[in-house]
């Protein structure tokens, strides 16, 4: 009898401390259930690619995790409107998983698959990536099999004219991401402090001279700095379409003898001597509304115009990219191996490349990213859509779109600029 | 007859001794499995052979090294100070209502103000142009982002002071340590010592000794910091826990390994500075005599002898502006530098077009507070995620400090302090790992249980000095009078504790919501927290974004601490007539 | 042999490897306070402390106590028993009055449960007319003077109907004529309620009349 109130007084101090413990998580984490939704796995494996209507059948009621950056306002709000478009014509949920950095994702992807997670236990359904981060995937075997040319829209894609559209910095997308929107590198600079912008990067050297302190590039691993090498290394190299083979140590020593005479000659005229270097074009480009630097990069021909609405640039800022073409590639989405949400997100990629959505991005006041479709081959009524008067800051013409060095050249030149201007 | 002749103590009970082993295990278990899975990570070899290769490695690491310790040393000075001012002029207790505003100020928000202040076209410069300096452009002057950090230093100081003198204040507000302290303070002036030199002979040598765990949660703070680091620190080369955290987050294999061991590298300095700060001679005797100097001189008056001088004469007014100036400057120079943080917050998130010699923005915009209004489920996100880790943490902490035998306590509380002193990185790889074996990676319960192993050793830290200050007598008294051990809890401990448990409980609160890297790892991006959203939107560098969003990651906390203080006043006693 | 009071039988009592008593043993009627006293550092607390079975309330810096022996009350072995249990009374030098309550409350802590809230409050009431503190029930305990709280701690003490009660030096802090007052005003209770008291003092003048003397040596003792 002593025994059995000796351990009923404990079981009862024990669960006192237990409901104490455990309640407030608990009520939280039903709050939260209310709030996210889990993702639904998808009940039957992978439909043909041929059967596009079984397709947008299984994908009704999916959740797609769209990881994507979310650095820009802009952005996402677009891809709020992407969202709401989806979920009312085919009943999809789409969450927009905010990221700094895609390289972070494929970290996770990468993780995910050496535990062991298999086709349908991923966490990451669509990824906005491109570059370095593709060719890494690619090469890793991380990504699902091939499905952009099967997605009904592809075919109004413009790969003729925008090559950059089947090559991601010169490796074959093999149809395993889709394009979503084109980039080009641009500068943008108020009128009233640069009356003639530089057109060359020989042009720029002699901008600095002129305006010491006054212009900068991103620190280099940064993707803007980078491909402002890389621009100058277009310029300067003997020989351009060496650029495009995998690198080796003769024609790396060959090509960029002459990048870096150019570099050393133009430290000294940069922003803090050289001696430092901004984290990011954005963070440039507030210094640009500040008035400390006069001159800003970026990759969206329509970046000044997008500020200028905001409110960050004022309205006399033009943009501008070399007479002589700038570096541009394409962005696209793809699908890991183990998104659960397959069938999902091969709708959602198709919506992207509809001309509507297409358009919207296009359209300044929205997001202003130029378009991969090949706009003279759509209806009367699709081309329409992509009209619209020029914005204030707006790129006035377009100029060539130069081929990216293969991406084996991206890190011989990272390394080396580290190891010269890096430390 | 031979149950009756059994020690007591053997027979304390054996439920007793499950509970303790219990609590033990559920944090300790999480903590050693996730550095287990960072050591495999980080013992890299031909990593580490790659790292040393790298060219700018070594002068980062100097520089993160470099920041760490000048910026501990002046907190730890500074600190020194004012709690000598604090103990002398009995200001201590008013102090620390205004410290929880200063301590909830997240260390993003301190930079992104230090630069809306210092750097080039920042406002001090504004201020003098053009009229003193003649610019029409702001100079291209390396005030902050500078190559010696020192941008950075002055933001790690200005954070870390508010934390330890927060913990000295609660370590001389202990019941059982203050009379003591204080009869010796007295006796001390009894025999000839004015009250400062009386303070820094008697009291700081024994007060320096306690603080010593907080001190190397700075130093450890300011060779891991990632996010302060990137809005303020030199870029080229960044500081080392910048460049780890680039590495981990490259799609390169080999530049991801190398990232890990550059983490095991931070580690193994904090290490280092462990051993220094807690175990070594020299260190102990640098920071209790080597700072004795400073704490006592300027000379302090008492309050009494502020407004009076040796004749009876009131002192003429430069003397007793010098004595106040002595006394309060310092205090004062604090607050005034945090509220001027705050005005620039609040400035720069409505902030639009602000071209340079202008004081004021040119446009204004209410773009980024609408914003911050759209985000709802963000903010609901960190309220539950905060709420919870931060109650389990207590509940855990009051559990374990009222159950664990000394010895258990005293072995177990390294490991706990841990996730405190290495760098979030280390952490954020091995709660990763361990998220995903267990399948709670991008779960609720997941994120919960990541975010309260990094709140845990906060809540501790201001639990435990007002727990274990508790008179264990009373405790007997309590049973002598018939009543069981839950009901002296109920009714005696925990009421007489409520201040602590609820300031330990705020600033818990304050950790989690704090907290950027284990959200984004562990929750596998699916959760967004305010700091998750500062962070990113501070990574494009517009002004009102990272202000507005700054200035909410310091709401949150306030309204807490604010709630906590409400909850843990004392009691006040009616008026007697007598 | 009588077989109502106190019983201590103590085998070692000690705190981690020293031992301060071995092999003593007492015992104590009913209305009889007992007195005893050693020198300093004799153990003469932690025996308290094993006596009421708060072994375990030490503070964190120090060891735990050790008892081995028994302890029995009105003939019932009480040794097993955790200590809010034994019934068994406990007055200290400092009169630990629970800081966050009132007067009224510190006393109403110690009253049995069992008994209805009505009379509860007369109780209260009665009790600080006893100790002349009647006006005193809603003050808090630190605006009171040091006799004032001795007085609500041994009542408080009293107020939970305790089999037999141990005093720590009770009355060490106190001043030469308060301390005969409150003397005489114990002993007449514990004498008026029939319990067995210990006594734990360092002043030969707190000795009751004709009281007996227990000392407590290093190792073995005798009762004088």
């Amino acid at each position: 009898m002593r025994l059995f109130t000796f351990i009923s007084s404990r079981v009862r101090q024990a669960s006192r401390v237990l409901v104490l413990l455990c309640m407030t998580p608990l009520l939280t984490l039903g709050a939260a259930h209310a709030q996210t939704s889990s993702p639904s796995p998808s009940p039957s494996p992978s439909p043909s690619p041929a059967d596009w209507a079984t397709v947008e059948q299984t994908a009704r009621g999916q959740t797609v995790y769209f990881n994507a950056w979310a650095g820009s306002q802009p952005i996402n709000a677009y891809i709020d409107w992407v969202a709401e478009t989806v979920k009312r014509e085919h009943g999809i949920t789409l969450q927009h998983v905010k990221i700094s950095d895609a390289a972070d994702v494929v970290k996770r992807i990468r993780t995910e698959k050496q535990a062991g997670r298999g086709e349908q236990g991923g966490t990451v359904d669509l990824l906005w990536i491109n570059g370095e981060n593709f060719a890494a995937m690619k090469r890793e075997g991380l990504l699902a099999p091939p499905f952009a040319t099967a997605l009904p829209h592809f075919q109004w894609v413009d790969t003729v004219k925008k090559p950059s559209t089947l090559r991601d910095f010169s490796e074959p997308t093999d149809g395993l991401e889709s394009p979503w929107g084109m980039a080009q590198l641009t500068f943008f600079a108020d009128r009233a402090r640069v009356a003639t912008p530089p057109q060359s990067m020989a042009e720029w050297l002699t901008f600095a001279q002129a305006n010491p302190g006054r212009s900068t590039y991103p620190r280099v691993p940064d993707f803007h700095g980078t491909t402002f090498i890389k621009q100058a290394l277009i310029e300067f190299a003997a020989d351009a379409r060496v650029l495009s083979q995998p690198v080796n140590a003769d024609t790396f020593k060959a090509q960029t003898q002459a990048l870096w005479v150019f570099l050393d000659a133009l430290h000294p005229h940069l922003w803090r001597g050289g001696k430092q270097f901004p984290q990011s074009a954005a963070a440039m480009t507030q210094m640009v509304g500040d008035g400390a630097l006069w001159i800003g990069i970026s990759f969206n021909p329509n970046q000044a115009a997008n500020e200028i609405t905001a409110k960050r640039l004022p309205a006399t800022v033009q943009s501008w990219q070399f007479e002589n073409g700038t570096i541009g590639n394409t962005h696209f989405v793809t699908m890991p191996y183990n998104a659960p949400s397959k069938a999902a997100a091969k709708v959602v990629a198709n919506f992207l490349l509809s001309p509507l959505a297409q358009a919207r991005k296009a359209d300044i006041s929205v997001w202003g990213d130029p378009t991969v479709l090949d706009v003279a081959r759509l209806s009367a009524a699709d081309q329409a859509r992509f009209s619209g008067a020029l914005q204030p800051g707006q790129l006035g013409r377009t100029v060539p779109t130069l081929q990216e060095p293969h991406a084996s050249w991206v890190e011989a030149i990272e390394a080396e600029w580290i190891r010269r201007y890096g430390q | 007859m031979l149950l009756a002749n059994l020690s007591l103590t053997a027979r304390r009970s054996v439920s007793h001794r499950l509970a303790v082993i219990f609590f033990a295990l559920i944090v300790s278990v999480p903590i050693a499995w996730a550095l287990f899975a960072v050591a495999g990570q980080a013992l890299d070899s031909a990593a580490l052979h790659a790292l040393w290769q790298q060219p700018q490695a070594r002068s980062a690491l100097a520089l993160s090294v470099w920041t760490a310790l000048v910026s501990g040393v002046l907190a730890w000075l500074t600190a020194a100070r004012l709690l000598a001012i604090g103990f002398v002029h009995q200001t201590l207790m008013r102090w620390m209502q205004h410290l929880p505003a200063l301590l909830a100020t997240p260390h993003a928000a301190m930079a992104i103000a230090l630069v809306l202040w210092l750097s080039p076209s920042g406002w001090l410069l504004r201020l003098v142009s053009p009229t003193l300096t003649g610019f029409q452009s702001p100079p291209d002057w390396s005030t902050t982002q500078d190559p010696w950090g020192l941008g950075l230093i002055l933001a790690l100081w200005l954070k870390e002071v508010p934390f330890l003198l927060w913990i000295g204040a609660t370590q001389l507000r202990r019941d059982d340590i203050r009379r003591r302290w204080q009869s010796e303070y007295g006796l001390a002036q009894t025999l000839g010592y004015p009250p400062s030199a009386a303070f820094a002979r008697v009291v700081w040598p024994q007060l320096a000794l306690t603080l010593r765990w907080p001190l190397l949660a700075v130093v450890a703070y300011g060779l891991g910091v990632v996010d302060m680091a990137l809005i303020l620190g030199p870029t080229t080369p960044p500081t080392f826990a910048v460049l780890s955290w680039q590495w981990l987050g490259d799609a390169n294999v080999a530049q991801q390994a190398m990232g890990a061991v550059a983490a095991g590298v931070l580690t193994g300095c904090v290490a280092l500075m462990a051993a220094l700060i807690m175990y070594g001679r020299a260190t102990r005797w640098l920071l209790v005599r080597g700072t004795m100097a400073v704490v006592q001189w300027p000379p302090l008056t008492t309050p009494v002898s502020l407004a009076t001088s040796a004749h009876g004469v009131p002192p003429r007014w430069t003397v007793r502006a010098k004595r106040y100036a002595h006394s309060y400057g310092l205090w004062a120079a604090l607050l005034v530098a945090y509220l001027l943080s705050w005005f620039a917050l609040a400035v720069g998130s409505v902030s639009g077009l602000w071209p340079f010699p202008h004081v004021w923005p040119a446009q204004w915009t209410m773009g980024a507070w609408q914003q911050v209004g759209r985000s709802t489920a963000t903010l609901w996100n960190t309220f539950a995620l905060a709420l919870a880790s931060a109650t389990f943490c207590m509940a855990w902490c009051m559990a374990w400090l009222e159950l664990a035998p000394r010895a258990w306590h005293v072995a177990l509380r390294p490991w706990l302090l841990l996730p405190m002193v290495l760098p979030a990185i280390v952490w954020v790889i091995g709660l990763y790992s361990v998220a995903l074996f267990v399948r709670l990676e991008g779960q609720w319960l997941g994120l919960i249980g990541a975010h309260a192993v990094m709140v845990l050793p906060y809540v501790l830290l201001a639990l435990e000095p007002a727990y274990q200050s508790v008179d264990a007598r009373q405790g007997a008294v309590a049973a002598s009078l018939g009543r069981s051990r839950w009901a002296y809890l109920f009714a005696v401990k925990w009421p007489q504790l409520m201040p602590a448990l609820m300031a330990a409980w705020a600033i818990g609160f304050a950790v989690s919501v704090a907290q950027y890297l284990p959200t984004l790892y562990v929750g596998a991006g699916r959760f967004d927290t305010v700091t998750t959203e500062a962070v990113t939107l501070a990574a494009n560098g517009q002004r009102t974004f990272m202000s507005a969003y700054a200035a909410l990651q310091m709401l949150l906390p306030i309204a807490i601490f604010w709630l906590a203080s409400v909850m843990g006043r004392p009691r006040q006693f009616a008026r007697s007539a007598s | 042999m009588t077989t109502q009071g106190l019983q201590v039988n103590t085998v070692s009592l000690g705190q981690g490897a020293r031992t301060w008593i071995r092999d003593d043993a007492f015992s104590v009627a009913p209305g009889e306070v007992l007195t005893i006293m050693g020198p300093s550092g004799s153990g003469k607390s932690s025996l308290l402390a094993a006596i009421a079975g708060t072994l375990g309330n030490v503070s964190v810096d120090l060891e735990p106590l050790t008892f081995v022996g028994d302890v029995r009350l009105h003939s019932q072995v009480i040794t097993h028993l955790p200590a809010h249990q034994r019934g068994i009374g406990l007055v200290y030098q400092e009169a630990l009055l629970f800081a966050h309550m009132t007067v009224a409350e510190n006393l109403l802590f110690a009253v049995p449960q069992r008994m209805p809230r009505v009379e509860r409050a007369a109780t209260i009431q009665a009790a600080l007319t006893e100790i002349e503190l009647a006006d005193f029930g809603d003050r808090d305990p630190g605006t009171l003077s040091g006799g004032q709280r001795a007085r609500v701690a041994i009542m408080r003490a009293l107020l939970a109907k305790p089999k037999a009660i141990l005093l720590d030096e009770p009355f060490a802090q106190l001043d030469e004529t308060l301390r005969a007052q409150m003397r005489a005003w114990v002993y007449a209770q514990v004498n008026a309620r029939g319990i067995p008291a210990v006594l734990v003092t360092h002043d030969r003048r707190d000795i009751p009349a004709s009281g007996r003397v227990h000392t407590l040596q290093r190792e073995a003792t005798h009762v004088g």
